[in-house]
């Protein structure tokens, strides 16, 4: 009313603002189906994670997730009961584009603010889902944009897909590469430098437009209050108020004077950040809700990249790729910086001038205390991913680590540890059935089990 | 010391010289905790003894003889593997763009045994490598079987490379070079079906273009009844043939039919198909499958069990430097992983390895007699967690792993 | 002939009738409302019985274990174009007429059961029209197993050539040319197609001593073709191919011709009467109109110019083209021959018994007759109509798709 006559409010206030509780994204539960039998699993050894195994175990199943492991778990009348010698949870690729249209995957024109779960196609290639389930890999991490600096944020998805794809965990990181060959050219060492500098730029900017969101939110707040003081101000003098401008009206008449009116001049109201779909995304990787992936091989690189982001520190930043890592394992230990690699035989023909891949890093950085995933290098060949865990550790990995590289640590790192990645309670139901070690590439998978449902006999 | 060794230790590069052990030991006893003669048989706490470059006897339960040096190794001694199909240290080397025959090309003359790739090779257990072409050329030179160190060539006419892969025809000149109207055979290399290198195809304007062509400069060539191919005819130059698509295959098994021709199809990927082998089977040709990619089709990888089972000699084609040498043994594991039995396995990658290449008498197995090139691996070696340890080339230490780590 | 065929067939038929019920998988006795013949006038009710791979038996009766519409014979596709490219054909020399596409055939590819699967059973596969004389052709079946062996009704069938832009599209002019490069060179243009047409056939009668044996093994087959014993199969879209292609006939006197792919032949009917040269029609397009693919140009064929060449008692047989494109099978082209015109009998034969004594195949298939090879297309209604589709095809006896609803 008379607030209405003073004011000019004219702004709308934003209705919904991201919230601390939405981090994570919506995590799809796996859809339970009725005629899904009961499954129990028996088998000799039960390896919950890697280093905490039970003897002679059950794992119980139903729709879809795992209701119990452990040595004397009553098996229920109706299940149907499946023997091994060891089962462990379904592998999890950290570092793949299974499923994805291959035009996105290679697309150089992707933006931070991309998702990959735009890129999803169940129709794509079915026959590589179902090699990488014949493989044990049961879950992925799926990215678009190889060919890009920035590659927008990627998605955690089962490898089991029915009607409709399977998303485990939308948005599940932030993803970038530097140093790689970009249609054909590979950078030059200036190039290259740029490169990092501008990773950093764009985690700078966006952090910076969080800062001012923030700020803006705050100066809105101060604002509104002032505004709202003042109102209330005038309105409790409002006789007094009517007395004096009349009062002034008759003087100004009688001088003969222009009467002014006196207004009240609000501040200036404090402007809105424009939205930026990019910034935005980074900033969620700033913010540590996302993990940010960035692919990069060389040395100076590496160097350039782990300097520049250390002043973020809420960053939680994973280098897949890693060649030339080795100098670095313990600072990558300390920082908890996660490493992605692909230990995959490598002929000596190659864009990239990097070196040609070392099977035995993988052991090395384990060795180091580096929490090392192994992944099947981006491209949809999933299936490989046993065979490269088993060379890893042919060269110098322990068991355990490559196990865990290929299901817990992938999991944990990408925040679905709660979904895939061990046999516990809760868990989605994604079980291997082997006939001898996980790793042991001679032993055949026996049963694939995904998200309940058994796939592979 | 024997005269065979002084020539041995002669033509040794510097290098490699450093790695052999002096000449007096000439004897060397190893006692493994598994052995795999290479038959199918593996002796536990076996005894293999080595003199002067060949295997003088393998025995289980044996004890040593305390007077000559005896190493003790907690794994597994298996023969060294044979890679088919490789062009190690000849890179680039092997085909030639200007013609299509290259009848009296011999890849012996591009043997660079101080190449890295052979380091390479003897790191992932390779004792023996076939250098031969790839299928770009319609006859592709001579092959030759040779060690992995000590430059000493074990077969120098080990098979007359041959293709009936689209890969050796000529090109159009036009904007139709994109449009092939061929049949969709399965994945195996790039389109055309031929060897994976990108760069390779400056076929533009060679003679023959066509498949048709192809077989009738072929047919001209063998009944012209000049070398090499009157030697092949008469089976005593052995052939591989070059063929990916599965028509490519039938057309290369009926060639060497009607001209009695012994050796192997290679890269054929889809050999399994039941008309293919049944087609093969007539032919009486081995099959050297791969390389295989990592996006192999479940039928290709189930093409090596199919194979064995119809009693086909099967091996693996390398190609290195564009492969790893460490992928011989994850094409064994991807075969494992499609139910192939271990045996018909371990075969490819030594003893039907051995005869494709046409020495399988002195190499492949581990028997008295056969050249001494034997590795000692971590463990089983059809299993990838397991590593080669120690490599020997004609009883001589080639390569041994670096320091362990742990 | 067929008049002492039928009572002869009933006869058969109605002594073999208790082992009717037979069901071997080499043995088949198949009943339908129609059986078009090819060979005669329809039998309604009619019974075909096959065993070991021949028509044993054709005549009326029923009972069969199969029971269909209508049954007709195997269709033939003269211009099927199923081959593997452009390494179905020898590029480096314009004439390859001693080379045989028989050697670059892909008999695993999925178009052989495609055209199988749509009813045509016997093909003639030629080399690739990029040369101006591919080479040679074969007469074979689209199914069995997949070598040449099993498969092949007649080597040698037809001497495969090419008239107009296509044969000359790969080249370039010679004068900047790279010279190590053989594709700079004649022809470049429609004159120098049959330039080269003329010099191959030229040389051949001039007969003089040819030393490089390739060069004397085309001639040798062109001597055939001159002889009468080798059919000249080119292809000639456009008018004036058309009328190329039937004066390097009379020119040379070639006895034997087939006019492949003659999308504009209808409008040279005097030439073509007078020439005795026999017609491959393309299939049909929507809108008549063929673009040439390879210059900015078009040609045209209207739906009644089956029946025009019909009226004018030229030889022709429809084609379908491997089925490239949608609505373009074989057994489509038929109907839409009657749509212009044609009368079914007529169009019938044209995928039939017409284009198996064009490529002189006729003993062996092209009409339902006893001792012929026992392929067969079966129908849910009258065939060629769009209402109908094959529902079944038995090829050497074999049943390769199964009308049966339990077996799909």
């Amino acid at each position: 009313m008379l607030a209405g006559l003073f004011l000019s409010l004219s702004t709308s206030v934003p209705t919904s603002w991201p919230s601390p509780g939405d981090f994570l994204g919506p995590v799809r539960l796996p859809r339970a189906a009725d005629d899904e039998p009961l499954l129990a699993v028996r088998a000799g050894r039960v390896i919950v994670r890697p280093g905490e195994e039970i003897e002679n175990g059950v794992v119980l199943i139903e729709r879809g997730i795992v209701l119990a492991v452990g040595k004397d778990v009553p098996i229920p009348e109706g299940a149907r009961v499946l023997e091994g010698k060891v089962a462990c949870a379904g592998f999890v690729d950290a570092w793949s584009s299974l499923g994805l249209d291959p035009v996105s995957v290679y697309d150089p024109n992707v933006t931070p603010s991309s998702r990959t779960l735009d890129a999803l196609d169940p129709w794509q290639q079915p026959q590589e889902r179902v090699e990488a389930l014949r493989g044990g890999v049961t879950s992925a991490r799926v990215q678009v944009g190889r060919a890009s600096i920035f590659a927008g944020l990627g998605a955690l998805v089962y490898t089991d897909e029915r009607s409709t794809p399977a998303v485990l965990l939308e948005d599940a990181c932030l993803a970038g590469s530097i140093g790689l060959a970009r249609g054909g050219r590979v950078p030059d060492v200036f190039d290259r430098v740029a490169e990092v500098d501008r990773l950093i730029g764009a985690l700078d900017k966006a952090r910076r437009y969080r800062e001012s969101q923030v700020e803006f939110r705050d100066e809105l707040k101060t604002w509104l209050e002032g505004v709202a003081k003042k109102v209330t101000e005038l309105e409790k003098d409002f006789k007094k108020a009517k007395k004096d401008r009349e009062k002034e009206e008759k003087d100004a008449k009688d001088k003969g004077k222009e009467f002014k009116e006196k207004k009240f001049k609000e501040d200036k109201k404090p402007r809105a950040v424009r939205f930026d779909p990019d910034d935005e995304a980074i900033a969620r990787a700033v913010e540590g809700e996302v993990p940010l992936v960035v692919e990069v091989h060389r040395a100076s690189e590496i160097r350039r990249l782990l300097d520049k982001t250390e002043p973020f520190d809420r960053l939680r930043l994973v280098i897949a790729g890693a060649t030339e890592a080795r100098s670095f394992a313990e600072e990558l230990a300390e920082r908890d910086i996660a490493v992605i690699v692909w230990p995959t035989p490598m002929g000596t023909w190659r864009a990239d001038e990097y070196q040609a891949h070392d099977l035995a890093l993988a052991g090395e950085l384990a060795r180091a205390g580096v929490r090392v995933l192994i992944g099947s290098g981006g491209g949809s060949d999933a299936r490989e991913l046993r065979f490269l865990a088993a060379l890893a550790v042919g060269h110098g990995m322990d068991a355990a680590d490559a196990l865990a590289a290929i299901t817990s640590a992938p999991a944990r790192v990408f925040d679905a540890a709660q979904r895939v990645g061990t046999l516990e309670r809760g868990r989605s139901a994604d079980v291997l059935v082997f006939d001898g070690d996980p790793l042991d590439t001679g032993a055949p998978l026996r049963f694939v089990i995904a998200r309940g449902r058994l796939v592979v006999q | 010391m024997t005269p065979f060794l002084t020539t041995v230790l002669a033509s040794l590069p510097v290098l490699s010289a450093a790695c052999a052990r002096p000449a007096d030991e000439n004897v060397l006893q190893i006692r493994a905790r598994e052995l795999w003669v290479g038959d199918g048989q593996r002796l536990e706490n076996a005894l293999l003894v080595v003199a002067d470059g060949r295997i003088r006897s393998v025995s289980t339960g044996r004890a040593p003889d305390v007077s000559l040096p005896l190493y003790e190794h907690d794994g597994v001694v298996t023969a060294g593997l044979i890679a088919c199909q490789s062009e190690s240290g000849a890179a680039g080397e092997l085909y030639d763009d200007t013609r299509a025959v290259l009848a009296g090309a011999h890849t012996l003359d591009v043997f660079q045994p101080e190449h890295r790739d052979f380091e390479r090779a003897r790191a992932a257990g390779i004792t023996t490598v076939v250098l031969s072409p790839g299928g770009e050329n319609l006859v592709g030179g001579i092959a030759c079987a040779v060690k992995t160190a000590g430059g000493r060539v074990l077969e120098p006419r080990s098979a007359l490379a041959l293709s009936f892969s689209g890969a050796a025809l000529g090109r159009t000149n036009s904007a139709q070079f994109f449009f092939f109207g061929a049949a969709e055979d399965e994945l195996q290399g790039p389109a055309e079906g031929g060897p994976e290198q990108p760069g390779r195809s400056a076929r533009g304007t060679r003679e023959p273009t066509s498949y048709s062509g192809a077989v009738a400069t072929l047919q001209r060539l063998f009944a012209s009844g000049a070398e090499p191919y009157a030697s092949a005819e008469r089976g005593q130059l052995p052939v591989t043939l070059d063929a990916w698509d599965r028509h490519e295959i039938v057309r290369a098994a009926l060639f060497a039919r009607e001209h009695g021709l012994r050796g192997a199809v290679r890269g054929a990927p889809l050999a399994g198909d039941p008309e293919v082998l049944s087609e093969l089977k007539k032919s009486g040709l081995g099959v050297i499958l791969g390389p295989w990619s990592a996006e192999q089709t479940r039928a290709s990888l189930e093409s090596l069990p199919r194979l064995s089972e119809a009693g086909l000699p099967v091996a693996f084609a390398l190609d290195a430097p564009a492969h790893s040498p460490e992928d011989l043994r994850l094409f064994a594991a991807r075969a494992l992983s499609v139910g192939a039995p271990r045996d018909a396995v371990w075969k490819a990658l030594t003893v039907d390895a051995a005869a494709i290449a046409g020495v399988g008498e002195r190499v492949g197995r581990l028997a008295e007699g056969m050249q001494a090139d034997f590795v000692l691996w971590s463990g089983d070696p059809l299993d990838l967690r397991s590593r080669a340890q120690k490599v020997y080339v004609d009883g001589v230490l080639a390569w041994s792993e670096p320091r362990p780590h742990r | 002939m067929n008049a002492m065929l039928l009572p002869l067939s009933l006869g058969v038929v109605c002594v073999l009738s208790p082992w009717l019920a037979a069901q071997e998988e080499d043995d088949w006795t198949i009943s339908a409302d129609m059986v078009y013949t090819a060979a005669g006038a329809p039998i309604e009710d009619g019974v075909v019985r096959v065993q070991d791979g021949k028509i044993t038996a054709v005549g009326k009766g029923g009972g069969g274990s199969l029971e269909v519409a209508a049954i007709t014979p195997g269709l033939i596709d003269l211009g099927v174009e199923i081959d593997t490219g452009l390494y179905s054909v020898e590029q480096s020399r314009e004439s390859a007429a001693s080379l045989s596409v028989a050697d670059a055939l892909d008999l695993f590819s999925f178009q052989w059961k495609r055209e199988l699967t749509s009813g045509v059973t016997t093909v003639l596969a030629v080399p690739a029209d990029y040369d101006v004389v591919g080479g040679l052709g074969v007469v074979l079946k689209t199914g069995g197993p997949a070598t040449l062996e099993a498969r092949l009704v007649r080597a040698d069938a037809v001497l495969r050539g090419a008239l107009g832009t296509q044969p000359s599209s790969g080249n370039n002019a010679p004068r900047f040319g790279d010279p190590a490069n053989f594709y700079y060179r004649r022809p470049t243009t429609r004159m120098g197609v049959e330039w080269v047409f003329r010099k191959a056939f030229y040389d051949t009668i001039q007969g003089e001593g040819v030393t490089e044996p390739a060069i004397a093994a085309d001639h040798d087959v062109l001597r055939r073709v001159l002889a009468g014993e080798l059919t000249l199969s080119v292809a000639a879209r456009a008018t004036q191919d058309v009328r190329t292609a039937i004066y390097l006939k009379e020119e040379f006197k070639i006895p034997h011709m087939i006019i492949d792919d003659a999308v504009e032949a209808w409008r040279e009917p005097e030439l073509l009467v007078r020439s005795g040269a026999s017609v491959v029609l393309p299939p049909f397009p929507a809108d008549g109109r063929v673009d040439d693919g390879f210059v900015n140009d078009s040609y045209f064929v209207p739906l009644e110019a089956a029946r025009m060449l019909h009226d004018l008692k030229v030889t022709f047989a429809l084609s379908g083209h491997g089925s490239r494109e949608v609505g373009t099978r074989l057994s489509d082209q038929a109907g839409l021959a009657q749509r212009g015109g044609l009368a079914f009998e007529d169009a019938l034969a044209a995928v039939t018994l017409t284009p198996a004594r064009m490529v002189g195949v006729d003993q062996r298939v092209g009409s339902l007759e006893v001792g012929k090879d026992a392929d067969l297309v079966l129908w849910n209604g009258k065939p060629f109509e769009p209402t109908a589709r094959v529902v079944g095809v038995l090829l050497n006896g074999r049943l390769v798709l199964d009308p049966r609803p339990a077996s799909r």
